[in-house]
């Protein structure tokens, strides 16, 4: 049939042909590039949601972190206050052993000072003591929190 | 019969085949052109989308690297914040040994304080001054010592206590 075609045709033709094949190659390729940009974006909505599951459990456990820190302040404010109070009266304490024991090693101990100095001493036990006994309860009051626990 | 006259200057019928084929091939050039131009349309079509899709999947990625970019900035806050909060159990609780330790010491004194006690009120002052010039000094010694230890603990506390109240 060609034969019988005149040269004008079959340029057109040929023309035609080369525009409908790039043409269809134009289309095939444009629709793949919006199949892959479309499953990227449907990726990443996924990566995302995923990733923000993860950021919220990350604010969850610093939040945690947070109320346990609170909690922990809160409780050894007091307890360390106490154990300030109870150095203290222990170092007088100490003062006053020193004193009874530096009376009392004398060959010619001076019995009443002595005396004075041990019922000091005794008496800034007594102190301790009942310091130690707050400083217990407190201790003991405090929530059992895994504060080590997590990353 | 006639015989019928032949006509020598009428020219020869063109053969169909010919006219037929241009037609045909005009008729494909055409649908060729109009499919070529339906495809480019369809091609842009999808290259728009592809765009924008580009453009959201990219700020897709953007957002999600600025929340792992927050992640690991809360997750840094959390792990100092924790170490911080567990550093004062740590410390109160080697305070607390300390306060032992000097309540142990204490109460060995006090032991050789009932111990020169009894030596005195049996008669034996020099027996009440030797105990008190050994063992007692041995103890106050220790007293003196551990003292320092628990001064140094409750300093560690309070400096653990005062970050944590600082990181808060």
């Amino acid at each position: 049939m060609t034969g019988t075609l005149r040269r004008p045709h079959v340029i057109a033709l040929v023309v035609a042909g080369v525009l409908f094949v790039a043409a269809a190659v134009f289309m095939l390729a444009s629709i793949s590039d919006r199949d892959s940009a479309h499953d990227d974006v449907v990726q990443g909505r996924q990566q995302l949601a995923a990733q923000k599951l993860a950021s919220q459990d990350a604010q969850d456990q610093l939040v945690a972190a947070r109320s346990a820190a609170a909690a922990t302040t809160s409780a050894f404010t007091q307890v360390v206050a106490l154990e300030r109070q109870l150095a203290d009266t222990m170092s007088r304490g100490v003062d006053a052993d020193r004193v009874a024991q530096s009376l009392g090693a004398s060959p010619n101990p001076d019995v009443g000072s002595y005396n004075a100095a041990i019922s000091q001493a005794n008496a800034l036990a007594n102190q301790y003591n009942a310091t130690i006994d707050q400083i217990r309860r407190l201790i003991q009051a405090i929530p059992k929190h895994p504060v080590g626990a997590g990353g | 019969m006639t015989i019928t006259e032949a006509r020598p200057d009428e020219p020869a019928a063109p053969p169909p085949t010919s006219s037929h084929a241009a037609l045909v091939a005009v008729i494909a050039v055409v649908v060729m052109l109009v499919a070529a131009l339906v495809f480019v349309l369809i091609g842009a079509g999808a290259r728009s989308d592809a765009s924008s899709d580009h453009d959201r999947a990219d700020a897709l990625a953007a957002r999600q690297a600025t929340l792992v970019h927050q992640q690991a900035r809360v997750d840094r806050q959390r792990v100092a914040l924790r170490k911080l909060t567990d550093a004062v159990p740590s410390k109160v609780g080697a305070l607390e040994a300390a306060l032992t330790d000097v309540v142990a010491a204490q109460n060995r004194f006090i032991d050789v304080v009932n111990q020169a006690s009894s030596l005195y009120a049996n008669g034996d002052h020099a027996g009440a001054a030797s105990a008190l010039q050994g063992d007692g000094a041995t103890t106050i010694g220790q007293l003196s010592e551990r003292n320092q230890k628990v001064q140094q603990a409750l300093q560690q506390a309070q400096a653990a206590l005062d970050a944590l109240k600082a990181a808060k």
